[in-house]
């Protein structure tokens, strides 16, 4: 009884490591970019989430669509995101994301087209960062631009979040198992004869 | 004199080209590709008030202009807490323009500009949700001898309720289960896909609530790339300011699930429960069977929907509809199928500048938008 309550614990303590809640992707002026697949287990998942191990890179699979039936053109980059006191989060300029490589620039779609691709992104990142693709289109002296959040999380960081959550959570459960056995020991020594 | 300069002045903002040498799409070779799954789409778009594209503002002397932040959803699955987003402003200084290009000695700064808000700085239109509503079943079944002629006709039994055909063991349950006092019928059935309208009459009631239109002075300026500032030589390394436009947040409150309620009860009036193939109902006959026999049916519920399972088309919508009835549930999260809305900020700009040199100012407004 105590074992499972014990497990309990470990397995709530454990829940606040999880990924960051899922986004919508962003679009502007017919373009709008979000990652593949958009849809799982019914719910749409379209900012990016992604583990980056410390020494090499992850590929990110996107589609960019055009969801006009008519030609659009603007430019796509990425671009690093920051996430200031209030929770909102300012989104830098092409280049600013070094780690990010996005083949972007200059993008002209058909109507209705759906262009599939991928980028990477280069390890080590830190858990808890952002980056963004944004999609822009200068209408005048209007710059537009919808920003795709990118959620990093460092592989490694999490290999050290598990380490940590199984340093913490063995010894307690050989510690549970060893009081367990000698009550059950005091149980059968004072037991009737 | 000063007045005579400001009447010359004139504030415009214009375009400004911007050309990176970057890798293009246009150089990839096309080919034709389907992609499933891509779920709905969110378009933002920066508009004047007319719905216009924006590509200008025109300031006169020192005065303002109002325009709008579009963001349309269309298709778009909800998710509390998953789907925020805001937009927000920056701003470049306004620069000489001379001839093609600006003398980025004289200018009149970003902090003359400021956005404004009228009293109704936000709106939403053209809302609806795709509603997969949860129903409850209700009904009542009297013994086998009391049901009704038609029922007795299509459950095969004789005029006394003795079950004609022997082999006929699902009707034989049935009755069984009726045994001499009947008893209710019970369930929980998914409804028919239902596009609702709700009469929403908060801003804080949408399915994307809406906030956030702050407003502000552009006290820092932009010299981001693409931005008229981009060239000037005393640009600093300043985080431009950001002006607060809208936030959209994800939501689903008492008073949309009350709007919902209200939405769905009124495109259920009328219905059948259910109907054949083509024909809008309030459910499914396989919804119903489905319903009837979960888990905790009761033995009534689980022999009445063995007795559906062999009935005709005809029969088992003649049954249903003389048996049972639904009512609506509250409608939670995973009922909503897609959103489709349009959301709105009407913001002004406003520029107060300080005596400027006489000509034509030219500066870069970026919108950005954000889904956190």
């Amino acid at each position: 009884m105590r074992f499972r309550a014990l497990i309990s614990v470990v397995v709530l303590l454990a829940l606040p490591f999880g990924g960051a809640p899922a986004a919508r992707a962003a679009g502007t002026g017919g373009i709008e970019i979000s990652p593949y697949p958009g849809v799982v287990d019914g719910h749409q998942v379209t900012a990016f989430h992604v583990s980056v191990p410390a020494h090499g890179h992850a590929t990110v699979r996107y589609v960019m669509r055009n969801t006009t039936g008519h030609p659009v053109a603007g430019k796509v980059y990425a671009a690093a995101a920051t996430r200031g006191t209030g929770g909102q989060f300012a989104i830098g300029g092409p280049g600013s994301a070094p780690k990010v490589h996005f083949a972007g620039g200059d993008v002209t779609l058909p109507a209705n087209a759906v262009r599939p691709g991928t980028f990477t992104i280069d390890g080590p990142v830190d858990t808890g960062t952002f980056s963004a693709v944004v999609v822009e289109v200068h209408q005048g002296a209007v710059n537009e631009r919808a920003a795709t959040l990118i959620y990093l999380t460092s592989a490694h960081g999490t290999f050290r979040r598990l380490l940590t959550i199984v340093l913490v959570a063995v010894p307690e459960v050989l510690l549970a198992l060893a009081v367990l056995m000698v009550l059950r020991r005091r149980r059968r020594t004072t037991g009737p004869s | 004199m000063v007045a005579a300069r400001r009447l010359c002045t004139s504030l415009v903002a214009a375009a400004a080209a911007l050309t990176l040498a970057a890798p293009s799409f246009a150089d990839t070779v096309s080919l034709p590709v389907s992609v499933n799954g891509l779920g709905g789409t969110r378009q933002f778009n920066v508009e004047d008030i007319t719905g216009q594209t924006l590509t200008a503002f025109n300031l006169g002397t020192g005065g303002s202009q109002p325009f709008r932040v579009h963001v349309t959803d269309s298709s778009f699955l909800a998710g509390v807490g998953q789907a925020n987003y805001s937009v927000s402003a920056t701003m470049s200084n306004l620069y000489l323009k001379t001839g093609s290009s600006h003398d980025y000695a004289v200018k009149v700064p970003s902090s003359a500009l400021s956005i404004n808000f009228g009293g109704n700085p936000l709106a939403a239109k053209g809302l609806s949700l795709l509603d997969l509503p949860k129903l409850t079943l209700s009904g009542a079944l009297s013994t086998c001898a009391s049901l009704s002629p038609t029922l007795r006709s299509i459950l095969g039994l004789s005029v006394l309720g003795v079950v004609l055909d022997s082999s006929n063991t699902a009707v034989t349950q049935l009755c069984t289960a009726l045994g001499l006092a009947g008893g209710p019928v019970t369930g929980i059935v998914d409804g028919a896909l239902q596009n609702l309208t709700p009469a929403v009459s908060s801003l804080l009631d949408l399915p994307t609530a809406l906030s956030g239109a702050t407003g502000g002075t552009f006290s820092n300026p932009s010299y981001g790339v693409g931005t008229v500032g981009e060239g000037d030589p005393a640009a600093t390394a300043t985080p431009a300011t950001s002006v607060g436009l809208m936030t959209g947040t994800q939501n689903l409150t008492s008073g949309l699930v009350t709007a919902l309620t209200s939405a769905l009860t009124g495109a259920l009036s009328g219905l059948p429960v259910v109907a054949g193939s083509g024909t809008p109902a309030q459910t499914t006959v396989t919804s119903v069977i489905n319903g009837l026999t979960a888990s905790g049916s009761s033995a009534i519920d689980s022999a009445l929907a063995n007795v559906l399972s062999t009935l005709s088309a005809a029969d088992q919508l003649s049954l249903i509809n003389s048996v049972l009835s639904v009512t609506p549930l509250a409608p939670v999260l995973a009922d909503i199928k897609g959103v489709n809305g349009q959301y709105f900020s009407f913001p002004v700009l406003k520029a107060t500048p300080q005596t400027p040199v006489p000509g034509t100012y030219d500066g870069t407004m970026t919108v950005t938008f954000v889904q956190s």
